[in-house]
């Protein structure tokens, strides 16, 4: 009888035994299971945000150094100028081949002529309790470079509903877009002309080219705006005119091509910079927040197959070692024909091969289902976390700085970008694929071979005579 | 056939020797019998003469040649077959897949005919029906025929049996010495049996005894 049929007969006649081992084995395998298609998942989860999240840099002026110039006492009374950037040296940075594109932004607050800004707002009575009753609106003249770089927009959080996005071309136009609620106040339609007055009390007429849905950011509220529906977006250069503020911006955002080098940008970018002037930051924090989750997935995961395949090779070696006690007969007599011992781990082995990929069957059935259960639950548990902090960090630079906005309003997005991005790790669902398949088998067969190997060494390599002791 | 030169042998302690300096020789063509009370190393003795233990001292030829040059593994493969005092067999076989199974690794001249397999097991007292069956739905003597039957069809010129019939009843018992008998007159093959009984021994034409160390021929 050949050794292929022994093994089939031994598996077959010994039915306990098999099934006992088949139940182990299923086990082991599941977890394995478990442990790699949730790495699988996890890793390419990864890559995807890798390559689809987006980082973008903010380029502001030092601020605190110019307070600290201002505070100093210098006898003569020094002008209160926000410091500004100069688009010129932001250009400079533009230039590297990590930026996809930059975005320059420059506010300034206006009052509406020809029209009337928002005024109720989500929460009515607080306007009412306060008494203020605000005679002029003011409205926030947002100047931006393009529209669609913007995170509000690339985030989703904003989208055009009627007309087109600003373009880089809009910068010298009077051309704006505004908030959909500001143009059904006010009958408003794409090519509809607006007037406002500046603060150097200059009247100026702006042509609606796009209405855009979903407010502003809460951030882009110009100081005394009370609604985001109030904000209007429009080009660089008619707000800087009008700010008398020529080749400056409040803020640069440079959006990078790959969220995986925005630390480095900074690092090499800073050093073309006057640190007392400019101050650069990187804003990866929707890459983070989205890599932090699937990054804890991919750790549980290496984890569990960690220990799933070294206790899998203990527990399944103590088994071999005490099935092959019981087996001492048919080992001495295998022995005494002059079997090769190798033949008889081989066959040993195979036995268990052979149970083993029965029972990967049934760990493919229960691991799909399992590896769900278990991504579900680490995902939501992470991004819960990495959302709660991701919104207490926006709040509180917008409670310490009123006076620049995109900068803000990138926190903001980065709020939007994460909720939304969390939507779609919610819905993460793990799969199967060939490839997680042949990997549990090869995993599967090493456990077998290496608890063959051990479990049976006592017992092979023990003289013949061992085995006639009865 | 197959000599002892100077065979010593003892567990652990050298001062413990089981025998020592036994010079021996076994031809083909003879039943012998191995006799000693109760623990006094016959089954040790066999193993070695089976290639199933090293000397610890000492050389076993088989034809000439030291069993360690031949190779133990070989040597028991294909010059040597052992008949165990009980579970010889492979117990999730038929006594006819034993058969086939042991031709089959020693790669015995018949190995893979079923026939000739059937034919041995029925010179050994095994039908047909009960070569099918599994072996452990045979009585003791039945197996132990099975075992028997095992050897002849395997091409070993030297069978090695301890203790054959310690299970089996009286009647089962001659049969069973017959069948060795039959191998060693008739297929000229050497036989020895390790026994404690005197009725076996009386079977064999030749009888050594082990007693205080040393092997005698009574
Ligand atoms: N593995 C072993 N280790 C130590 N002593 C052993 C071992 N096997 C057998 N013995 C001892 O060797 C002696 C001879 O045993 P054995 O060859 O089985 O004798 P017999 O077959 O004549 O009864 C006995 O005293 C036994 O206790
Ligand atoms: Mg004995």
């Amino acid at each position: 009888m050949s050794l292929r049929k022994r093994v089939f007969l031994n598996v077959k006649i010994n039915k306990g035994r098999s099934v006992g081992l088949f139940l182990v084995l299923s086990m082991i395998l599941l977890f394995i299971l478990v442990g790699l298609i949730l790495e699988q998942t996890a890793k390419e989860a990864i890559q995807r945000v890798k390559s689809s999240a987006n980082a973008t840099v903010t380029l502001t002026a030092n601020r605190e150094q110019a307070f600290r110039n201002i505070t100093k006492p210098k006898g003569t009374q020094q002008q209160l100028t926000l410091p500004a950037v100069r688009i010129a040296v932001a250009k400079k940075i533009a230039a590297a081949t990590a930026v996809k594109s930059y975005n320059v932004s420059s506010m300034t607050t206006v009052k509406a002529v020809s029209f009337s800004a928002v005024t109720e707002t989500a929460d009515a009575s607080a306007t009412h309790v306060s008494g203020r009753k605000q005679n002029t609106e003011n409205l926030s003249l947002l100047g931006v470079t393009r529209t669609t770089s913007l995170i509000a927009f690339s985030s989703g959080g904003s989208k055009i509903t009627q007309g087109r996005a600003l373009r880089a071309s809009d910068g010298r136009t009077r051309n704006i877009i505004i908030e959909e609620q500001l143009a059904k106040k006010n009958k408003l339609k794409v090519g509809s002309k607006i007037s406002i007055k500046s603060s150097s009390q200059k009247n100026i007429s702006l042509k609606v080219v796009g209405i855009y849905q979903g407010g502003a950011p809460a951030s882009s509220l110009a100081l005394g705006q009370m609604n985001t529906s109030n904000t209007i977006y429009a080009g660089v250069e008619t707000v800087n005119q009008l700010k008398n503020t020529n080749g400056m911006a409040d803020s640069v955002t440079f959006s990078l091509k790959n969220a995986v080098v925005a630390k480095k940008f900074v690092k090499m970018a800073s050093l073309q910079l006057d640190s007392s002037q400019y101050v650069l930051a990187a804003d990866d924090s929707v890459y983070r927040a989205l890599l932090t989750p699937l990054n804890n997935v991919r750790t549980f995961a290496k984890g569990l197959l960690l220990v799933s395949v070294s206790l899998g090779t203990i527990i399944l070696t103590i088994i071999v070692a005490a099935i092959m006690s019981k087996r001492r007969a048919e080992i001495g007599i295998l022995l005494s024909l002059g079997e090769k011992r190798m033949k008889i781990a081989a066959q040993v082995g195979s036995e268990l091969l052979l149970i083993g990929l029965v029972a990967s069957v049934m760990a493919v059935s229960g691991g799909t289902t399992l590896g769900n259960l278990i991504s579900k639950q680490l995902i939501q548990q992470n991004s819960a976390n990495a959302s709660s902090l991701t919104i207490g960090t926006a709040q509180n630079q917008q409670a310490e700085n009123n006076a620049t906005t995109e900068e803000v309003s990138a926190q903001t997005g980065t709020q939007q970008g994460i909720l939304r991005q969390n939507q779609q790790l919610k819905t993460l669902t793990v799969h199967l694929s060939w490839n997680t398949y042949g990997k549990l088998i090869v995993l599967g067969s090493l456990i077998i071979v290496l608890a063959v190997l051990i479990g049976t060494a006592h017992i092979l390599f023990l003289e013949p005579y061992r085995f006639m002791s009865r | 056939m197959l000599r002892t030169k100077k065979l010593s042998y003892w567990y652990g302690n050298a001062a413990n020797k089981l025998f020592d300096h036994v010079d021996l020789e076994f031809t083909a063509g003879h039943l012998y019998a191995v006799v000693g009370k109760s623990g006094v190393g016959k089954t040790t003795f066999l193993s070695l003469l089976a290639g199933l233990t090293r000397p610890s001292k000492g050389v076993i030829e088989f034809e000439g040649r030291g069993l360690a040059k031949i190779g133990m593994l070989n040597y028991r493969k294909r010059h040597v077959s052992m008949i165990f005092q009980t579970e010889n067999l492979f117990s999730y076989m038929s006594a006819l897949d034993n058969l086939l199974t042991a031709m089959e690794i020693t790669e015995a001249h018949h190995a893979g005919d079923q026939g000739y397999a059937l034919q041995q097991l029925e010179q050994s007292g095994i039908d047909r029906r009960s070569a099918q069956c599994r072996v452990t739905q045979l009585t003791l003597e039945q197996q132990q025929r099975v075992a028997v039957a095992r050897t002849m069809c395997c091409d070993s010129q030297i069978i090695v049996a301890d203790e054959p019939t310690n299970q089996v009843g009286q009647e089962g018992a001659g049969d069973i010495l017959e069948l060795l008998q039959a191998a060693a007159y008739e297929q000229q093959r050497c036989v020895i049996v390790g026994t404690k009984k005197v009725e076996v021994a009386k079977k064999c034409d030749a009888v050594v005894e082990l007693h205080q160390r040393k092997f005698e021929w009574l």
